[in-house]
Formats: C-alpha cells, structure tokens, sequence
C-alpha cells in the first residue's frame, strides 16, 4: 500500500509536472477530449437506439378478426385463449360497430367517399381482438398459434417492417459498440504516445529515482495521477460539450414532426450514465495510456 | 563489509569487464578504485548497485548475495548507499533543499523528518545558505555538494562514488574530498572509482588498481600510479 505521505507526495507531483509540461498536458487533455467526445457521441446514439426500440418492441401488436357466427360466449372465450398464450401482453377487444366508426372517423378521415359505399347494416369489418405481444422476434410464431384458434377468420401482423427496423437499430448499435471500442483503444494508444514524449523529457529525473531507491510504483504513481487528472479533466469537458449539444438538439426535436412518432432519452435520464462513463473511460485511458509508457524507462 | 568473489563480468557484445575478481572491503574503509578507462572499475560500481549483474561469482554485502536478489528489491538494496556521480545528476527544475529532500521523500520520510535532516545535511556540505537557489546557479563544485547531501541524507553505511571530481577544478576537487573524508571519519564505507591522481596520492588511503578487468594492485596508503613506475 501507498503510505499517506507517499500519496500526497506523489499527488503534488502529479500537479507539478502538470504546470511544468504545461504545453505536453494541454495536448494530452485535448486528445482525451476529442477522443471521449467521439465515444460519447457514439454512447449517445446507442442509448437512444436502444430507447427507440424498446417504445418500438412496446408497439408490437397484431389484429385477431372473429368468426361472424361466433356467439358472446364464444367471443369471451376466444379472449381467454389469446390469454393463455406466452406471448401475449395485453388484449383489447373491439366489436364490428366499434371497428366501422374508427374507420369512418379516424382512418378516412377527409375521405369520407371511400366508406360511402358502405354502412352500418353492411359493416365489412367482425368483432376483433387487439393483442399486445411481449417480444417481437417471437411474433410469427405467436400469429400461427392465434390462427389455429376456433372461429378466428384471420390475424393481421404488421410486424415485417417493424422487425426491419429493429434489425437495422441492432446492426447500428452492435455498430457503434464496435467502433467505441475501436476508439478506446485508439485513444490509449494516442495518450500513451503524448505520455511517453512525457516520460522521455523526464527520463533524467527518473534515472535518478532509480538510483537513489525508488520502486517502480513510487516513480510510475505520479505519472498515473497525471494521467488520471488529465483524463478526469477530460471527461468533464467532454462531458460538458455532449450535454450541451445534446439539450440544443433535444429541443430541436421536441418541436420536430418526429416527436410524436418516437421519444428520445430526455437528458437527465442521459447524464448520469453518460457521467460516468466518461469519467471512467478518461481515467482508464489515463491509467493504461501512462502504464504504457512509463515501462521503457523503469528498466535501470 | 563487502565482499566480491571470483566475479566476472562480461557484456553482451563480448568485453570482458571484470575477470574472476575476488576484493573485501571492511566497514568504514575508503577506497579507491584506479585503472585506466575501461578497466572495470565503473562495472564493479555498477554490480555494486545492481545496475548490472555479474556474469559468475558473487557479491556479499553486509551478508547478503546480492547478485542473487530480485528486480523488486533493487530499489531497497540501493537505499542502503549513497551514490555521486561525475555529472551530478541533479534536477534542475528543483531547488537545492528539493533535491535533497527528494531523496527522502523516496524511503516515505514526513515532512516533519524532511525539515529536520534536510538542513543538516546541508550544512554538512557547506550549502545550507544556498537552500532556495537551483543547481544551474551554482558552481560545479557547489552542484557535488547538493548531489553529496542527497547522497548522505538517508544516513547510508556504503557511500559509492564515480568520479566525483572529474568536473571540477583542482582546488574545489580537494575540498569535495574533504567533505569525503569527514563523511567517513564517521564511519561510513567510501568506495570511489577515480582518475584524480592527486587526490589519490594526496589522501594515502587503500588503493585497488585494476587492469583488463583483474585487480593487480591492493595496496593501503598507496598512491595513484596506473602505469607501473620502473626506475
């Protein structure tokens, strides 16, 4: 373990060599930041696809039509069959008449002369069940099961192109995992760079440490706090420019036409998470990125 | 005490620095290491500090192999000496009393301890009026000092010295050697590998003079002559 004044020591250090390689810690916080704006702008976008298609898998519904004979009794009892099914979340029921003034009312609306030729004597449309499903992948199989229901003429699914949709989301998302990953990476590889022509400008007063009995932790810890400062101070910037950018777009979407098709992740719910994995990217980056670099010049 | 046995060094690219080198050297003694460059006198400084390890044989100090000891406890082995060096070593971005205390800071001293032996030592090597100034605005001579106070502030037994006056002038190399001698009139162990004919000649102490890595000469109270004097 680190005594406490080793710790302390180390941390006035880390602030030290901070001010004193002024410029060197300027460049490396500015690779930090852009490289943490670039994950998070990534996270973001993953966040929300990953909302988009929850309220998407939410909307997974298919129209079940019955049977003209089927009596009250029947009809009751076909609702509990739906029930029983795994699949299925939630039902609704709708009669004929139900069905007709929806049409007349909401679906051709300003069209009127489309459902002229029809009234309510001659409803084309039967009683019906609005079913909510639980999980879109399984919807095939759960229409098949409605199907083979009694007295049921025929279920309705709509779910090709939701499930399009939700395959796109998926690539998308495994996508910019993906290249978060990649850029991680990258950005340890780019610190441990800017660190390194650090550590080589103070490879003098490491060789000293070493011969006067310094362990390897009592050299490398300062260099780790420096990096963790700096990945730290990075990730709050970053932080700062996505949270910024992120609510002037959220307005912009509040009062676009896509408000009412989908939800974004209003930004309080985004901040603590994007929070903290920028201050933990930024410190990680900061750790590794030193680590790195500072294994050259133990070797004395 | 220190003890070489039968050790022999060689390089990778195929010098032979030390041949089978058998040397004991009893608390509080002072040496010099002479020889030509080359010799094998920096090389028994360096397996000394483990800077390098031997090739065979082995290396006592106070009772302790230390050529067989552990990359880890390097560090804790080099903490039981002092070292100076010809270039100083210093940090010039660090004031005279931050050099020192530099050394401290290392075996985790406190503060309180740091304030306390700093100024000692300091005024051990006749520098504490210097205290705040940086090694750049100090003479050569005033630079071994601080490196000699750092060298001295962890109260080592083994002092190890590689040309310390190398750099410096006649007169100031004499009272570096001075503050040397008053270091080991208190007991601790000196060994310094040096050129300074003078000095040597001058302090009469135990002389190793080595030659294509063998010692060829062991002499107390002797005098610098590398090349053999024939009358």
């Amino acid at each position: 373990m680190l005594s406490l004044s080793k710790f302390k020591y180390s941390l006035s250090q880390a602030k030290k060599n901070m001010i004193r390689n002024g410029l060197m810690s300027i460049a490396s916080l500015f690779t930090t930041t852009c490289c943490l704006l670039i994950i998070g702008l990534f996270a973001v976008i993953t966040i929300n696809l990953n909302f988009i298609t929850g309220q998407i898998k939410d909307q997974c519904e298919v129209q079940l039509y019955i049977a003209e004979d089927a009596s009250d009794e029947r009809v009751s009892q076909i609702g509990d069959e739906i029930l029983a099914l795994s699949n299925v979340k939630e039902i609704s029921f709708y009669t004929k008449e139900e069905l007709f003034e929806y049409a007349k009312n909401d679906v051709f609306d300003g069209r009127e002369e489309l459902m002229e030729s029809y009234t309510e004597e001659d409803n084309p449309f039967s009683d019906s069940y609005r079913i909510t499903l639980n999980d879109i992948a399984y919807s095939e199989q759960t229409v098949a099961e409605l199907e083979q229901i009694a007295d049921v003429t025929h279920v309705e699914n709509n779910q090709d192109a939701t499930g399009m949709v939700l395959t796109a989301s998926n690539t998308v998302q495994k996508f910019s995992v993906i290249i978060m990953i990649i850029l991680l990476i990258a950005s340890v590889v780019i610190i441990s760079n800017t660190v390194r022509l650090t550590v080589f400008n103070r490879r003098k007063e490491i060789n000293i440490m070493k011969y006067i009995g310094a362990t390897d932790r009592f050299i490398r810890t300062p260099f780790i706090f420096e990096g963790i400062m700096i990945g730290f101070f990075g990730a709050l910037i970053s932080f700062g420019l996505i949270s910024w950018g992120y609510i002037s777009l959220y307005d912009v979407f509040v009062q676009s036409e896509f408000s009412g098709a989908f939800d974004l992740v209003t930004y309080l719910n985004l901040a603590p998470v994007l929070g903290v994995l920028f201050i933990v990217c930024g410190c990680l980056i900061g750790i590794v990125g030193s680590s790195i670099s500072m294994r050259k010049y133990l070797n004395v | 005490m220190i003890e070489f046995l039968k050790v022999t060094k060689e390089y990778d690219n195929g010098t032979l620095a030390l041949d089978e080198v058998d040397v004991k050297i009893e608390n509080g003694e002072f040496v010099f290491l002479v020889g030509s460059s080359g010799a094998g006198k920096t090389t028994m400084t360096k397996l000394l500090m483990r800077e390098e390890n031997v090739t065979s044989g082995a290396i006592y100090l106070y009772g302790e192999d230390i050529t067989k000891i552990s990359q880890k406890e390097i560090p804790y082995l080099r903490r039981k000496m002092g070292v100076v060096f010809q270039d100083f070593r210093l940090l010039d971005d660090r004031t005279v009393f931050e050099n020192v205390e530099f050394a401290m800071r290392i075996v985790g001293a406190t503060r309180r301890e740091i304030r306390r032996r700093v100024p000692v030592v300091l005024n051990m090597v006749g520098l504490n009026y210097k205290a705040k100034m940086r090694p750049s605005e100090l003479s050569g001579g005033e630079q071994q000092r601080v490196a000699l106070a750092r060298a001295l502030v962890n109260n080592p037994s083994l002092l190890i010295a590689d040309e310390p006056t190398g750099n410096l002038n006649p007169k100031v190399a004499m009272e570096i050697m001075d503050i040397f001698e008053n270091i080991n009139k208190m007991g601790t162990t000196i060994i310094m590998a040096t050129h300074a004919k003078e000095i040597v000649d001058a302090m009469k102490k135990r002389v190793i003079e080595i030659e294509d890595g063998k010692i060829v000469r062991d002499e107390v109270g002797g005098g610098y002559h590398v090349k053999p004097v024939e009358v």
